[in-house]
């Protein structure tokens, strides 16, 4: 008892610090969620002498941060499985192809998105399907849909003589050029994924599948029909998403897209998921992820680092993000 | 407290998103601001290249750091992906940066690439290739013939080698036309000075291999080449030649197959030296980069050529000999450009800014010296 | 009292952050002996153990080996000294081969240059697992055993290294009859070669039955040190609860009648190692399964709950149809109006879990831990996984209404829990337990199937779970009840059917006169 006393009053002297770092170690999981994105804003805020937030600047992240961001939403379906999924590049490059054939035919661009979402969610359900009928894990099926997508734009490209691009480039302004579409979509799109993983049965069953499929299937969940929608709500994600990415460029080539797929993963972990998927994934990890991940891309070009470093300052900032998640706190289970 | 926090990040978030939204409309005069406050120490441009590691960007960046000294300019090297996506966001990123001009390689995605020029008053060359003259902009200074306006001499230089060495039974790879547009006028100048040097038709020249990027699929073609033809003992490998045909070849079961070859390293002056490469050869990347940054810097200094066209040229140089590579390295490719393919000097002659009687004809004269013309000149 | 004291701690004490585990235990193991360390979930006996093999650190106070002091900083140091535990969990790795599950983490022994020698290996495995009377292919993939084989295959490991203290946590609630009577002679052997056993369990007529002395802990606290001719089961009790126990371990009451109204059914049911099951269970009954583990009553649980095929008959609930979505969008809108239910219940067939649940069906499976509950997620996303559709209200499912469900299968259940956000790994037995329980509860489930539902718990959580049994019972549950613990059917249940070879062979109702020795004819 007396031992109990003498703690306390220790705790009472060191007054305010003591607060803060109880403070602190209370929320210190929300700190290392949003570690990253406040680690590489303010290195860049400070390295750019604030430029970083200029109007300019934040009108150029936001353009950036469409087609990642949502993708990114999308996918956090998929990946809160343990699914992993590559093919999000080619899938993209697919869909670009096809919609900007469905608006060089003459299609109004609300037809062309209907059309993006339909041959995306296209792409997803057979990656599934694949998936479950041949018991495959998901990584590889989405392997197969990467290849054979990558594989038919660069052959229709390489096939045709003038380059695939969209005539009517007007008909895209809705994505390409007006940015209260672009931040209306963004909010609209974080709020429907933040609604779907966190207050609905879709999200709840896909953590819960994450974790432990079988002591899901006895509570009830139907393991197969989760995941299907787990990868229908990407598909839709990505579906519009492409209309973004098409909205770029308004051109179509064998390098459309490449490169998403590590993208999505990079942008993940540095929001602090953990890719094995489970409980404890958190679509703020896809929001506050693909956000650092633009900033990052471009801080490093605002402030001219030198290309000789760039590699080097994104694997040291990667290395810190890491190095936080490792250390998530993993409390020692008590035994009975 | 926990959600209470996570709500007001969230908050936050989206309220500087909307900030940014309700100020677009003073986007201009803010480009206009950056502008000016560039001019007083200089003018910053912006390279946009896959990679700094290879020899094409060492050079290129080398270069840069050259004229860096000596004009009143900063370089911005930005490394950018292969997707529209990527390079339109590289762009942006520099644009945002405050470049006021923009060394891009590659032609992806110039319209839009140019729209977001001309928004933001940066002017805009492409450095590693010619462009498509439906394209304009008053801010574009065009493109490059990066293998000499034409094509067909480099063949032609190739078959000369080819024919001196002896060989007889020569296969060609190269990479697709839709990527490497040069390709079909390079091979057919290659058969047409081959047919006109050898009239008896004793040299057997194969239907073209074609292939994708990967050091893999150069490797199936190379095979594809030696079982089709097992009499073959030379390859014109126009898909990088000397990093993937080359050792494609030695790793064969030919391996004595001869190698005329597109490109260049390291081990070429060995290869050449031992015999088994022919002919080898490579961009001036110096000229590349001294042909558009003289473009640049004279717009931005508010001078332009009367007889500027589209798009203009740099030689492309090809050895065959050992005292050949080592010209190359002492005055094409030399660590003090001083020495190099074009000094600043000779460039500030042909500059408007620096001459007022200069012009694009002699910028591009300049840019196409071959490698015993700039010998003569040191 | 002339034996030799081999292990000694004093003043052991270990801190989890903020928690207290162990707070000054004192206490001894004596060579030639067999000591009980007995104390409810939480009171710090796995901890001590844990500490000793050097699998967690000490916080503070000692622990002396032959009088010297002795700081493990993890369990090859505990080898040294020639300690071995057995613990709780499982501590075997899937995919590898049984000898090589024999000699995890110790192949060096079989190197020989480079490379490990596999032949001596699993002559050696063969030779450990003699120790334990498990004859089985050292060279099969440890997935090819069961859990009790696997079990046996970790106390082989342990005696491998011919250990002068020998640790066994609570081990033998994973252990059928069989396994128990092999681990007992174990620990009897090695008292007879003076060696030392520190028996951990909370089965406390097991304790008495083996032990020389124990020790009782309560909340982290050394109470009381038991010699053998002191040992009474209910003073035992007493010190371990903290307070007088109240009632009966089991219900008291022999009115083995039910309503009579059959609420689910099997019909010649066959399946999977099942031959023509036939049973009904009655509105507010407890019905009995037993036999040995292998006689395929675990099979039945899974079968009556749709998750396993059945190969003839059918299985059947008497509810009523699940109502269509549109229908239950009408019946939301119509909620405040009546709340009248159709009057037939009608038999409808459960031919997988969604029916299953559908209509009020629960499962909790032997193997809690891998098929009910979710370890990694908290309390509260365990508590409403199952019953999400109940928290649906036009497609979302509100914080609050989650918490609310949550906070009263809590508070109904007393589950121990720092916060309902508290990951389930971290809480003991006991309180897992109630969580899937729980579950099933809070979703209206009026029929529980529950399998083994007392495995890994203490004698104070199970007094709790049997009055919990009972009390659902009372409010008309419906109760299922598979076990491998004969006292635990005789006490709890209505009816009991044995079952022995995939059949049926007994039904035996609730009287005085049932005992064991009956019911055992019946299993073997």
């Amino acid at each position: 008892m007396k031992e109990v006393t003498h703690i306390n009053g220790a705790n009472a002297r060191s007054g305010g610090l003591s607060k803060f770092l109880q403070f602190t170690k209370a929320n210190k999981n929300i700190f290392i969620q949003y570690s990253s994105l406040i680690l590489v804003f303010s290195f860049f805020m400070i390295m750019s002498n604030g430029d970083l937030l200029s109007v300019v600047n934040l009108q150029t992240i936001i353009r950036q941060l469409a087609v990642l961001f949502i993708i990114t939403v999308g996918l956090m379906f998929v990946f809160s499985h343990g699914n992993m999924d590559i093919s999000v590049g080619g899938v993209i490059a697919l869909t670009s192809m096809i919609v900007t054939f469905t608006l060089n035919a003459g299609a109004s661009l609300f037809v062309a998105t209907l059309v993006a979402i339909v041959v995306s969610v296209g792409c997803y359900l057979l990656n599934i399907f694949i998936a479950n009928q041949f018991k495959l894990m998901a990584v590889i099926a989405s392997l197969a849909i990467m290849f054979s997508t990558r594989g038919v734009v660069t052959y229709m490209v390489s096939t045709s003589n003038e380059s695939i691009k969209v005539e009517d480039i007007s008909k895209l302004a809705l994505f390409s050029s007006n940015l209260t579409f672009t931040i209306t979509s963004l909010i609209v799109i974080a709020i429907v994924g933040i609604v779907l993983f966190n207050y609905s049965k879709i999200g709840k069953q896909n953590k819960a599948v994450g974790d432990n499929p079988l002591a899901a299937m006895q509570s009830g969940v139907d393991v197969k029909k989760s995941k299907v929608i787990s990868y229908l709500i990407a598909g839709i994600m990505i579906g519009f998403a492409s209309m973004f990415s098409l909205a770029r460029s308004y051109t179509v080539s064998e390098n459309s897209g490449m490169g998403l797929e590590m993208d999505v993963i990079v942008a993940l972990v540095l929001g602090g998921m953990a890719l094995s998927g489970g409980s404890k994934s958190k679509i703020s990890s896809a929001i506050v992820g693909s956000i650092t991940l633009v900033l990052l891309n471009n801080g490093l070009i605002m402030i001219g680092v030198r290309p000789e470093i760039v590699s080097l300052v994104k694997g040291i900032i990667f290395l810190i993000v890491v190095f936080f998640i490792l250390r998530r706190p993993r409390t020692e289970v008590i035994p009975r | 407290m926990k959600t209470l926090l996570k709500k007001v990040l969230l908050l936050t978030v989206i309220s500087v998103l909307l900030a940014a939204c309700g100020a677009k409309s003073n986007d201009s005069s803010e480009a206009n601001d950056s502008d000016k406050k560039q001019t007083d120490d200089g003018f910053t441009i912006g390279v946009m290249l896959y990679n700094y590691t290879d020899v094409q960007g060492k050079e290129i960046k080398s270069y840069g750091d050259y004229l860096a000294e000596h004009f009143n300019v900063n370089f911005n090297y930005a490394t950018v992906g292969t997707s529209e996506e990527d390079h339109i966001a590289a762009l942006e990123n520099l644009i945002a940066s405050g470049v006021d001009a923009v060394i891009s390689g590659y032609d992806t995605s110039l319209e839009q690439s140019l729209q977001l020029a001309e928004q933001a008053k940066v002017y805009y060359g492409v450095a590693l290739g010619d462009v498509r003259d439906d394209v304009s902009s008053e801010y574009f200074v065009g493109g490059l013939y990066n293998f000499g306006e034409k094509p067909e001499t480099i063949g032609a230089q190739y078959a000369q080698a080819a024919y001196e060495a002896g060989v007889k039974n020569i296969g060609v790879t190269s990479f697709q036309e839709f990527a490497f547009v040069d390709a079909p006028a390079i091979i057919s100048g290659f058969k047409e000075k081959l047919a006109e040097l050898d009239p008896a038709n004793e040299i057997t020249v194969y239907d073209t291999e074609y292939h994708m990027f990967g050091p893999e699929d150069v490797s199936s073609a190379v095979t594809k080449v030696i079982s089709d033809h097992p009499e073959v003992d030379a390859i014109f490998g126009l898909g990088s030649g000397m990093d993937f045909v080359y050792p494609a070849i030695l790793n064969s079961t030919k391996p004595d197959i001869k190698v005329l070859a597109l490109g260049y390293n390291d081990s070429t002056p060995a290869a050449l030296e031992n015999g088994s490469v022919l002919a080898a050869g490579t961009n001036n990347y110096s000229q590349i980069i001294a042909n558009v940054f003289a473009q640049l810097y004279d717009r931005l200094n508010g001078h332009e050529y009367t007889d500027w066209e589209l798009n203009g040229s740099v030689d492309y140089p090809i050895f065959s000999s050992v005292e050949e590579v080592e010209d190359f390295q002492k005055y094409i490719v030399p660590g003090d450009k001083s020495n190099g393919a074009v000094t600043v000097e000779e460039l500030k002659q042909v500059m408007k800014t620096f001459n007022e009687n200069a012009t694009w004809q002699e910028l591009q004269q300049l840019t196409t010296r071959t490698l015993s013309e700039i010998k003569e000149a040191r | 009292m002339d034996k030799e004291v081999f292990l000694e701690t004093v003043n052991l004490t270990k801190k989890f952050d903020e928690v207290l585990a162990v707070d000054k235990v004192n206490m001894q193991v004596k060579l030639g002996e067999i000591k009980g360390l007995i104390g409810e979930n939480g009171s710090g006996k796995s901890t001590i153990s844990a500490m000793i093999s050097g699998l967690h650190r000490i916080t503070s106070g000692d622990i002396y080996i032959n009088k010297k002091k002795y700081t493990p900083k993890n369990p090859l140091d505990a080898r040294e000294k020639k300690i071995s535990m057995i613990v709780q969990e499982t501590g075997t790795i899937n995919n590898l081969s049984i000898a090589e599950n024999v000699f995890l983490g110790d192949e060096v022994r079989f190197k020989k240059n480079t490379f490990v020698n596999r032949k001596k290996m699993m002559v050696e495995a063969k030779k450990a697992l003699e120790a334990v009377e498990l004859d089985v292919d050292v060279t099969k993939s440890i997935n090819t055993l069961n859990f009790e084989q696997r079990k046996l295959v970790e106390i082989a490991r342990a005696l491998y290294y011919n250990p002068t203290l020998f640790i066994v946590d609570e081990t033998t609630t994973a252990l059928s009859h069989e396994g128990r009577v092999l681990i007992h002679r174990i620990m009897r052997r090695l008292k007879s070669e003076n060696k030392a056993v520190l028996f951990i369990s909370h089965d406390l007529s097991e304790l008495m039955e083996i032990c020389d002395s124990l020790t009782v802990l309560r909340d982290g606290n050394f109470i009381r040190d038991f010699e053998k001719e002191q040992f009474d089961e209910n003073e035992i009790k007493q010190e371990m609860v903290g307070r007088e126990l109240e009632g009966d371990f089991y219900r008291s009451d022999y009115d083995g009648t039910s309503t009579g109204q059959v609420v689910f059914q099997a019909k010649n049911v066959s399946a999977q190692g099942l031959k023509n099951i036939n049973l009904e269970l009655h509105k507010g009954e407890i019905l009995g399964i037993g036999g040995l583990s292998g006689s395929g009553m675990h099979e039945l649980g899974k079968v009556m709950y749709g998750n396993i095929r059945l190969s003839a008959g059918e299985v059947l609930v008497y509810g009523h149809e699940t109502p269509s979505f549109f229908q239950k969008l009408w019946k939301q809108k119509d909620k405040q109006n009546t709340g009248n239910m159709s009057p037939e219940a009608k038999p409808i067939r459960l031919t997988n879990i969604k029916t299953a649940i559908a209509n009020k069906v629960g499962y909790v499976s032997k193997d809690r831990d891998q098929e009910t509950l979710i370890l990694e997620a908290s309390v509260k996303d365990n508590l409403t996984l199952s019953a999400l559709d109940k928290l649906d209200s036009y497609g979302l499912i509100t914080q609050k209404a989650e918490k609310r469900f949550a906070q009263e299968q809590i508070d109904s259940l007393l589950i121990k829990c720092s916060s309902m956000n508290q990951t389930v790994r971290e809480l003991s037995g006991g309180n897992k337990q109630k969580i899937s329980f729980g579950k099933w509860i809070g979703n209206d489930s009026k029929i529980l199937i529950l399998d083994s539902p007392t495995r890994g718990v203490d004698v104070g959580v199970k007094t709790k779970m049997y009055q919990l049994l009972y009390d659902l019972k009372q409010q008309g549950y419906s109760i299922l009840l598979i076990s491998e613990e004969l006292q635990e059917l005789i006490g709890m249940s209505d009816r009991i059917l044995l079952m022995k070879d995939g059949a049926i062979t007994k039904e035996f109702h609730r009287s005085e006169k049932v005992d064991e020795k009956t019911l055992i004819q019946y299993m073997i």
